[in-house]
């Protein structure tokens, strides 16, 4: 008798919160080291946990082509508009200075390494987000999610499950097309190969989406059957009311230190948000065939992630030059020990969780015929 | 007031000749600390010195220090580094000032983000004989006035508590010079040697003044009334970063870097070989 556990899919909430810690840990440091190493993270939990026989699993490189994309675009900005970081001058541009009716910017002059160092720091943090969300998207099926939310969201997670599935769906419709044209023998490469791709894809991305819609329809998404006006107005503006004020007191939070306006707000709006979620949940008839199990494996992935975020925060209070080190002068980053293992315990779910289910090999090999 | 940021351009020596003047610079740094007490304590500039800088710490402890900055100014920052204060810049947006002689320290402010609205170091500017005005433009643009201030506002926003030194008054002296010719007449005294009869003739000379060229010269003496002595800091011409001396001395070593690296490959390879395992076909983890 074998102790391997069954394969079998999480959760998709637990991976987002996993997601959100290690987002949460990327967003409050600069440390380019510990950013490194999130990124690093988020991509050996894609390596172990990525579904083979999925198709939209297969995007994880152009999210990180995307987030070169960004480090790149920072740099120069920064190297062409000049932020004047007082530091060592690497090189001189030539300056061109603008009227004053466009603001006086001085566009060229001095680059410091502080300033480089700077950019760079800046576009690592977004650039590990950026992977975080393709780790996020390459293990959990996004349209899973739409399963797995409260009944009064339905609607909106509806939308913004489809507008998520978007950025794989063209990428697995790109590269259909482009087998097809290389069937035909269109075998362009570079930058030729993308014009007679655009239209192929596009018009893909219409049918699936007019495909989608009517196959949704047919289930009954969007209706919500014999309920007075009266009363889904009153859900809709409870939960779009709560969410205005969550943001409200999130700005409230992160804009100042003394005032507490903030944190009341974000605790009203929760509030507000709860009740309204309550109220639709009644409205809404929905039942879910099999519905996803949140078992020890999903607490595990859900919690790696939050220690991470904890971690990096206790980190910042106890030493926080090597949270966010210092640019002037510009020396080597302290290491934080506390940090580092904190954002380690994040990639415990590329072990630990329960085995992907191995393909099944198939029984007729190439080149045999069956009669 | 309104924070707008502007850009700087100082001149910075390059990274290989950084610890030599570092250590130069905190040998003067030390000379200057310990021999302020020999002198009179830091005061504005002497007219036409320089800038004067007055930084007021308020909440932060350290009261107002008022430094004067002399040699060739391009920008708040410059002034400020000038006159001995070490700054540290917002990493986000480096036209702001984040600290200011290392206050408020890094527990309370990280300067990533540009600092909130109860904890800035707000930017003011006065001529000589007027008074306090807040600035609209950023520390990277070139110095309004003669007198910079910087006063750390936490709450509500105040001028510097340090009074702007009056107008310097111009006394006014005018000479004339005259010069003048001398006329002399001389006659010619004649005897005649006969009998019994001399005459002479007296000589005269008579000086006539006349004016003939007069310039008026008027030379204005500027002074100040008196105040506190002026102390010049080491600095010249090129600002110089100070800030190699007021750190704790810690310098980054290279061991943690070399850990952080380490841990990366180490995370990077066992993804490698995972997704390897995998497509090869054998049993996941």
């Amino acid at each position: 008798m074998t102790h391997r556990r069954l394969p079998r899919r999480l959760h998709p909430g637990a991976w987002w919160l996993w997601v959100i810690g290690l987002a949460a840990a990327a967003s409050r440091t600069t440390n380019p080291f510990l950013l490194l190493l999130v990124m690093a993270i988020a991509a050996l939990v894609a390596a172990a946990r990525r579904p083979r026989s999925a198709p939209w699993a297969r995007a994880f490189r152009f999210y990180v082509l995307l987030a070169l994309i960004v480090v790149g675009l920072r740099v120069a900005f920064r190297v062409v508009l000049g932020d004047g970081l007082v530091g060592n001058v690497l090189f001189r541009l030539p300056t061109l200075p603008l009227p004053e009716w466009l603001g006086g910017i001085i566009v060229g002059g001095p680059v410091s390494a502080e300033s480089l160092a700077a950019a760079l720091y800046d576009g690592a943090r977004l650039a590990a987000i950026v992977i975080c969300v393709g780790a996020v998207n390459t293990v959990a099926d996004p349209r899973r999610m739409l399963r797995s939310l409260p009944r009064a969201l339905y609607d909106i997670g509806t939308a913004a499950v489809v507008a998520l599935s978007l950025a794989p769906q063209l990428i697995e419709s790109a590269g259909r097309v482009r087998r097809a044209r290389q069937l035909r023998g269109d075998n362009r490469q570079g930058m030729t190969a993308v014009r007679p791709l655009l239209v192929p894809v596009l018009e893909d991305a219409m049918h699936r989406s007019l495909a989608l819609a009517a196959s949704m329809d047919s289930r009954g998404y969007g209706r919500v059957g014999p309920v007075a006006r009266s009363r889904r107005v009153r859900t809709g503006a409870l939960v779009i009311g709560g969410v205005l004020m969550v943001c409200v007191g999130m700005y409230g939070l992160l804009e100042g230190r003394s005032s507490g306006w903030g944190a009341v707000m974000l605790a009203a709006g929760l509030t507000v948000a709860a009740l309204g979620f309550a109220s639709g949940g009644r409205l809404v008839g929905r039942s879910v065939y099999r519905p996803e199990d949140w078992a020890t494996e999903e607490w595990l992935v859900a919690c790696s992630g939050l220690v991470a975020a904890a971690g990096v925060f206790v980190a910042g209070w106890l030493s926080p030059l090597a949270v966010t080190p210092t640019l002037q002068p510009l020396v080597w980053p302290d290491f934080s020990p506390v940090a580092s293992l904190a954002i380690l315990v994040a990639g415990l779910p590329a072990f630990a969780a329960s085995p992907m289910r191995t393909p099944v090999s198939p029984t007729i090999s190439p080149g045999e015929v069956t009669p | 007031m309104v924070r707008t940021p502007r850009r700087i351009e100082p001149e910075r020596w390059g990274a290989f000749w950084r610890p030599t003047s570092g250590a130069l610079l905190a040998a003067c740094v030390l000379v200057m600390t310990f021999s302020v007490g020999a002198q009179a304590a830091d005061g504005a500039c002497a007219p036409g010195e320089g800038v004067t800088v007055v930084v007021d710490f308020a909440d932060l402890g350290g009261g107002v220090v008022v430094r004067c900055a002399v040699g060739n100014l391009t920008s708040g920052f410059d002034a400020l580094t000038a006159a001995g204060f070490s700054i540290t810049q917002v990493q986000s947006n480096p036209a702001f000032v984040c600290r200011i002689d290392d206050r408020p320290t890094a527990d309370t402010e990280d300067c990533v983000a540009i600092p909130p609205a109860d904890a800035y170091w707000s930017y003011w500017w006065a001529d000589l004989g007027g008074s306090w005005r807040a600035s609209q433009v950023g520390a990277g643009s070139p110095i309004q006035g003669d007198v910079e201030g910087w006063a750390f506002a936490s709450g509500s926003t105040n001028a510097p508590g340090y009074g702007v030194p009056p107008a310097p008054t111009t006394t006014t002296t005018t000479t004339t010079t005259t010069s003048t010719t001398t006329t002399t007449t001389t006659t010619t005294t004649t005897t005649t040697s006969s009998t019994t009869t001399t005459t002479s003739t007296t000589t005269t000379s008579t000086t006539v003044p006349t004016t003939t060229a007069s310039t008026t010269t008027t030379s204005t003496t500027t002074s100040l009334p008196p105040s506190t002595t002026t102390e010049v800091p080491p600095t010249t011409s090129a600002p110089v970063t100070t800030l190699v001396a007021r750190r704790e001395g810690r310098r980054g070593g290279l061991a943690g870097p070399l850990l952080a690296t380490t841990l990366i490959i180490g995370v990077g390879a066992a993804g490698f070989v995972i997704s390897r395992r995998r497509l090869d076909g054998s049993e996941g983890p």
